[in-house]
C-alpha cells in the first residue's frame, strides 16, 4: 500500500474525522467513498468504509489509537488486502499482515489478497475422502474427521479444548500439512504458551499464527479469522492441505457485537446484529476440499466456541453447529473425572467423518459407541446399590480397559495403525488382568516402539493391513504377541 | 419576503466557519429572548456575547420584532436564519499563514461574488505549504500550494537543472 500523499494526490479527495466512537470513526467529506473501501490516515492508520450516509461517511478503524477529530484522511480506491508469501510460514502476524516477532520481519512483496471474498462454488468442490487425523484416538475411532471438514469444537472453558486443538495441529503437520492458528481475542499469555508448544514440537516453521490480544480493538478481533482464512488459501492454491484452528469464534461474535452497536445497528436476538450468521457462514464456506492441478487440496477448518455449563442451546452456538459439518463436545463433567480429552461421544457428531473410514474403522466405532452406550446405562442402573452380576461386573472390568485405552495423557499423537493394535489389545481382553498402572506403561512401551523401532513399525502395518473386520483384527493382535520389553531404540 | 430579504443581509455579512457559529449563537440569544421581559436584557446579552457587527445585525432585527410585542414573527425568523445557516456551503482554504480581517474580507468578498452568496470559508493554517492554498470544497481536493507547484517544476525540467548544475560545476572547477 502507498502512503497517504500519494492517494491524496491520484484521488484528489479528502476527509476529515468529525467524530470518534472506537473504533467507529465518522468522517465529512470523501465523496466518492465507496463500501468496503480502504481509508488511510496521515500517519497511515487503516480504515475500511462500512456506511455511507448523507453527512458523513462511517469508518472501521483498525488504529490501536483512537484517531484524533481533525485526522485528514484519504481515499486509496481499493478494498482491503493483505501481502501473501510462503515467509509467513513460521511468523506470527496480526490482522494487518505485521509481523508481531521482532526477530521475524516480513518484507513481502509478492501477491496480496483481499480478506473478504465469496466463497467458491460448487464446481471447484470435491467430495471429503482423505481421513483427517488428529492424533486422538477417541476422536479417530468415534467421531472421525475428514480432510476438508469443518468440525465445530465446542464446551466450557478449561475443558481442554486448546490442548486437543495443538495435538491435532501437531499430528496434522507432521503429516504434511500446513497449520494455521487464528488467535480471537485472546490474552498474551494464551499466545505465548500455543507459541511454545510449536516451536517445542519443532513444527513453528510449518505453521502461521495470525493473533489479535485481548487489549487489541474490536476491529482487528472481527478482522483476525478472516485473515487467517485467507492465509489458508494462499497455501491451499501453493499445493499443500491446510488445517487451520478458529480460537474462538465467540470473542469473534462479541466483537462484531461490540462494533455493530456502537455503530447504531439494530439489535437482534441477545443484541447480536441481524447478520452475525452471515459473519460466520461465509467465512465457514471457505473451507472445504477443493480440486486442485495436482489432484485435492483441503483447508480442514476447526472453529472453537464457548459454552456456558455446558448450554448446546445458546444462540451463536447452534448458528455454528448448523453451519458446520459436525461438532466435538468438551463435557466439563467428563474433564473432572479425568477423561483426557473430555469429548462426549453421543453428543458429538460427525457428518461426513465416517464416509472416510475403512469398513474396519467403522465398524470399530459403531462397537465402541454401542458398548459405551451399554456401559452407560449399566452404570446407571448399578447407582441403585444392587448386586452386580457377573456379566455386568465384566462389561464394566472392560470398559476401564476402553477407558484407558483411549486416554490420552500418556502421549500427544497416536498413529493409526497403532490405534488399531491397542484397540485390538484392549477389546481382546488380552488386557484381562492388568492393572491400571500396566496397561498405561504398556501403552506407553508401545507408541515408544513405534516412534523409535522401525521392524515393530513394520510388523504393526503387516498385522493391521490384513485385517479387514473386527474379529480379523482381534485376531491378528493375539497372534501378533507383542514383548513389553523395551529394545533397542533404531533410527526411524 | 421582508423576512427573506433580512436573512439574505445577513448571509452576506457571514464571511467564515466562526461568523456562522457566532450568528447560531446569536440565534439562540434571541430565542431565549422571546422569554425576557425587559427587551433591553436581550440586547444587553447580544452585545456582551457577540462581535459588534454581529451584535448590530441582529439587534435591529430583534427590534423590529420585539417592538410590536410579535414573538411568533421572531421565532420564524430565527427558524428562518438557522436554516440558511445550516445551507450554507464551506469553501476550506488551507493557507501558510494567518489571514488578517482585511484579507479575509477580500477573498470572502470574491468568493461570494465569484461562486454564490451562500459561501463562507473555513481557513486553515499549514506552514508546509510555505505560499499558496490548498482548496478543498465537498470534499475534493486541489493543491496549489507553492511546495507542490515547486515540485512539479523541478520534476518537469529535472534534466535542464541537473545540465544546468553540472556545467555550473565545471565552469567553477575550471
Amino acid at each position: 500500500m502507498e502512503d497517504f500523499n500519494f492517494y491524496l494526490n491520484r484521488i484528489g479527495e479528502i476527509g476529515f474525522v468529525k467524530k470518534v466512537v472506537p473504533p467507529i470513526i465518522y468522517a465529512e467529506g470523501l465523496p466518492g467513498a465507496t463500501p468496503e473501501e480502504v481509508v488511510l490516515t496521515e500517519s497511515g492508520e487503516i480504515s475500511t468504509v462500512t456506511a455511507i450516509r448523507e453527512d458523513a461517511v462511517e469508518l472501521l478503524s483498525f488504529s490501536r489509537t483512537p484517531l484524533r477529530v481533525g485526522t485528514r484522511l484519504a481515499r486509496s480506491a481499493a478494498r482491503f488486502e493483505i501481502p501473501l508469501g510462503p515467509e509467513l510460514l513460521g511468523s506470527i502476524i496480526d490482522p494487518l499482515g505485521h509481523s508481531l516477532d521482532p526477530s521475524h520481519p516480513l518484507p513481502l512483496r509478492g501477491e496480496r489478497r483481499p480478506v473478504d471474498i465469496v466463497p467458491s462454488g460448487i464446481q471447484s468442490r470435491a467430495r471429503i475422502r482423505r481421513p483427517c487425523e488428529t492424533g486422538s484416538t477417541a476422536i479417530d475411532l468415534m467421531i472421525p474427521l475428514g480432510k476438508g471438514q469443518r468440525e465445530l469444537v465446542i464446551g466450557d472453558q478449561k475443558t481442554g479444548k486448546s490442548r486437543f486443538l495443538l495435538r491435532s495441529l501437531l499430528t496434522q503437520v507432521r503429516q504434511g500439512a500446513i497449520g494455521v492458528y487464528a488467535a480471537i481475542g485472546k490474552p498474551q499469555i494464551t499466545v505465548k504458551q500455543v507459541e511454545g508448544f510449536l516451536r517445542e514440537n519443532k513444527i513453528f516453521e510449518k505453521a502461521v499464527m495470525v493473533v489479535s490480544e485481548s487489549d487489541d480493538p474490536a476491529s482487528l478481533a472481527y478482522l483476525t479469522p478472516y485473515v487467517a482464512m485467507t492465509i489458508a488459501e494462499y497455501f491451499r492454491d501453493a499445493g499443500n492441505d491446510v488445517f487451520l484452528v478458529l480460537d474462538d469464534l465467540s470473542l469473534h461474535a462479541k466483537a462484531y457485537r461490540e462494533i455493530s452497536l456502537l455503530g447504531r445497528r439494530y439489535p437482534g436476538r441477545n443484541s447480536y446484529p441481524g447478520d452475525i450468521f452471515y459473519a460466520h457462514a461465509r467465512l465457514l464456506e471457505r473451507a472445504g476440499n477443493f480440486k486442485h492441478a495436482r489432484g485435492e487440496r483441503a483447508i480442514t477448518c476447526l472453529p472453537v466456541i464457548e459454552t456456558v455449563e455446558g448450554d448446546l442451546t445458546g444462540y451463536i452456538q447452534t448458528n455454528l453447529m448448523s453451519m458446520t459439518d459436525g461438532h466435538l463436545f468438551f463435557d466439563h463433567r467428563l474433564f473432572v473425572e479425568g477423561r483426557r480429552p473430555a469429548v462426549d461421544p453421543f453428543l458429538s457428531v460427525t457428518r461426513v467423518g465416517h464416509q472416510v473410514q475403512s469398513a474396519l474403522k467403522l465398524e470399530i466405532g459403531r462397537a465402541l459407541i454401542s458398548f459405551l452406550r451399554e456401559a452407560n446405562a449399566l452404570h446407571n442402573f448399578a447407582s441403585f446399590g444392587a448386586e452386580l452380576g457377573e456379566h455386568v461386573r465384566k462389561i464394566f472390568a472392560k470398559e476401564e480397559r476402553v477407558m484407558q485405552f483411549l486416554d490420552q495423557t500418556v502421549y500427544d499423537s497416536l498413529a493409526s495403525n497403532l490405534q488399531l493394535l491397542l484397540f485390538g489389545m484392549a477389546w481382546g481382553d488380552m488386557w484381562e488382568n492388568m492393572s491400571s498402572l500396566e496397561m498405561r506403561s504398556t501403552i506407553q512401551k508401545n507408541v515408544f516402539l513405534h516412534e523409535t523401532n522401525r521392524d515393530f513399525r513394520n510388523r504393526v502395518e503387516q498385522v493391521i493391513g490384513g485385517a479387514n473386520s473386527l474379529p480379523a483384527l482381534l485376531e491378528r493382535v493375539r497372534d501378533f504377541g507383542v514383548s513389553v520389553s523395551p529394545v533397542e531404540a533404531k533410527p526411524r | 419576503m421582508q423576512e427573506k430579504n433580512s436573512i439574505n443581509e445577513i448571509i452576506k455579512q457571514i464571511r467564515t466557519q466562526e461568523d456562522a457559529g457566532a450568528f447560531s449563537e446569536g440565534a439562540d440569544i434571541l430565542e431565549e429572548g422571546i422569554y425576557y421581559r425587559d427587551p433591553s436584557a436581550l440586547r444587553d446579552k447580544l452585545r456582551s456575547r457577540l462581535p459588534q457587527r454581529i451584535d448590530l445585525a441582529l439587534g435591529g432585527e430583534a427590534d423590529k420584532f420585539l417592538s410590536k410585542k410579535d414573538a411568533d414573527g421572531l421565532r420564524s425568523f430565527i427558524a428562518s436564519l438557522r436554516g440558511a445557516i445550516k445551507n450554507l456551503r464551506i469553501l476550506r482554504l488551507e493557507l501558510a499563514f494567518d489571514p488578517t480581517g482585511e484579507t479575509i474580507d477580500y477573498i470572502s468578498s470574491w468568493v461570494k461574488r465569484e461562486i454564490g452568496p451562500d459561501m463562507i470559508l473555513d481557513l486553515g493554517r499549514d506552514l508546509s505549504i510555505r505560499g499558496g492554498a490548498r482548496i478543498i470544497f465537498h470534499g475534493k481536493l486541489v493543491e496549489k500550494s507553492l511546495g507542490t507547484m515547486i515540485a512539479s517544476w523541478i520534476e518537469r525540467d529535472r534534466e535542464k537543472i541537473k545540465e544546468s548544475l553540472r556545467h555550473a560545476v565545471t565552469v567553477r572547477n575550471q
